[in-house]
């Protein structure tokens, strides 16, 4: 049964499957503020243009460097110079899978996996008193702000559960995969 | 209600390294193209250097390209117009470790740049009632005591690729240096202190707002 449906619908976006969503919707509506929050952090982080004006709190990865520098993790300058670099790019890549219901499941498992580690980090962050302001979203404060804390650990906790949301029951409708045939 | 069944773990991981990959790679042609500078604190720039580049902003597509000679006049304000200011010789005089001290001029250059680029930001260091009282235009108020403990969160809004010109109210006053230490320390490489202060910006008739 399983070997069936992987063969006919890999990405569990088509035929049958539609249905495996509890609200046909809330799959895309999901994918379009988590993505879509991915994507946004990632470029406000990488500082290559702020479009026009029109995001004028946008941050460098020199920036971010010095934030991941804060959490004293003992890396050297060339491993956080390149987590600067990377970390943006993967929120930006996964973002945009997830949007576009590309790769949905393989992006929020990245999403996922990102946040864990966020966390552990930021729960590091409070068990060694350490303040750290985080460019999270550039300069713009969604959700939280102040030092790295409890709030971010809840925020980041409701970025988890939409990407395990995602994981568990795939991109839905109105999906770049659920228009393949083959994954 | 169902859910993961015809979706095996090994195809999702492995997309999912796929993208970590992909991600990987870009990060690291990204790092090659547009380097950063060390992280590790430095001896900034001369300011005749800084004025003579273009602007370091991130996002530099959105403001027009600088100037890169110094301009004959200050932007006027609307709380007070420019005065018309001999213009001395630039001059930058050896300053203590991570900070250089500017002339008057030289931080009228740099406000001047500042309208027209925008990755410039005047920090006065003085106490809040002084800053309430009278302050270069645009100024945002970071008293030393602001760095104890947690950091300011007007930081947040400060790129560390932008030009940070610090000042008080000259004389014997060291917030502006002690400020300018702290922006360093946090890895802002661009900080400038501006010696003659606020009065003597004022003197100057430069922009000032209150």
């Amino acid at each position: 049964m399983t070997q069936t449906n992987n063969a006919a619908c890999p990405t569990g976006a088509c035929g049958p499957s539609r249905a495996r969503s509890p609200f046909a919707l809330l799959s895309p509506m999901v994918r379009l503020a988590l993505g879509g929050l991915m994507v946004f952090s990632g470029w406000m982080k990488l500082g290559i243009s702020d479009l026009g004006g029109l995001m004028p709190q946008i941050l460098s990865p020199l920036d971010f460097a010095y934030s991941i520098k804060g959490f004293k993790m003992g890396l050297s300058d060339e491993v956080v110079t390149l987590l600067a670099f990377v970390v943006p790019w993967a929120e930006l890549v996964a973002g945009l899978a997830v949007v576009l219901g590309l790769w949905t499941r393989a992006g929020a498992a990245l999403i996922g996996a990102m946040m864990i580690a966020f966390m552990a980090g930021i729960a590091s962050l409070m068990v060694r008193g350490l303040d750290v302001n985080c460019p999270c979203f550039g300069a713009i404060k969604l959700f939280c702000s102040g030092p790295l804390g409890a709030c971010h650990l809840v925020r980041n906790t409701g970025f988890l559960l939409a990407a395990v949301y995602l994981m568990a029951f795939g991109p839905g409708p109105l999906a770049l995969e659920g228009r393949r045939r083959t994954g | 209600m169902s859910c993961c069944s015809g979706v095996g773990i090994g195809p999702v991981a492995g997309k999912a390294v796929l993208l970590v990959v992909l991600a990987g790679a870009i990060g690291l042609v990204d790092s090659r193209i547009r380097p950063i500078a060390s992280l590790q604190p430095a001896q900034p720039k001369s300011i005749e250097d800084l004025l003579a580049q273009p602007p370091a902003k991130p996002a530099g597509d959105s403001k027009p390209a600088p100037t890169p000679t110094p301009t004959p006049a200050p932007a006027p304000t609307p709380s007070q117009p420019a005065a018309p200011q001999p213009a001395p010789p630039a001059q930058v005089k050896p300053a203590e470790k991570n900070d250089l001290l500017l002339t008057i001029d030289q931080g009228r250059q740099l406000f001047d740049r500042l309208q027209s680029t925008g990755d410039v930001v005047f920090v006065d260091a003085r106490n809040p009632p002084e800053f309430a009282a009278g302050r270069i235009a645009t100024a945002i108020n970071l008293s030393p005591d602001r760095f104890f403990g947690v950091l300011p969160p007007e930081l947040d809004a400060i790129s560390r690729e932008f030009i940070v010109v610090v000042y008080c109210g000259g004389g014997d006053c060291d917030a502006s240096k002690l400020v300018a230490k702290r922006f360093n320390e946090q890895g802002y490489m661009k900080v400038y202190v501006l010696e003659a202060g606020y009065p003597a910006w004022v003197q100057a008739g430069l922009p000032i707002e209150k």
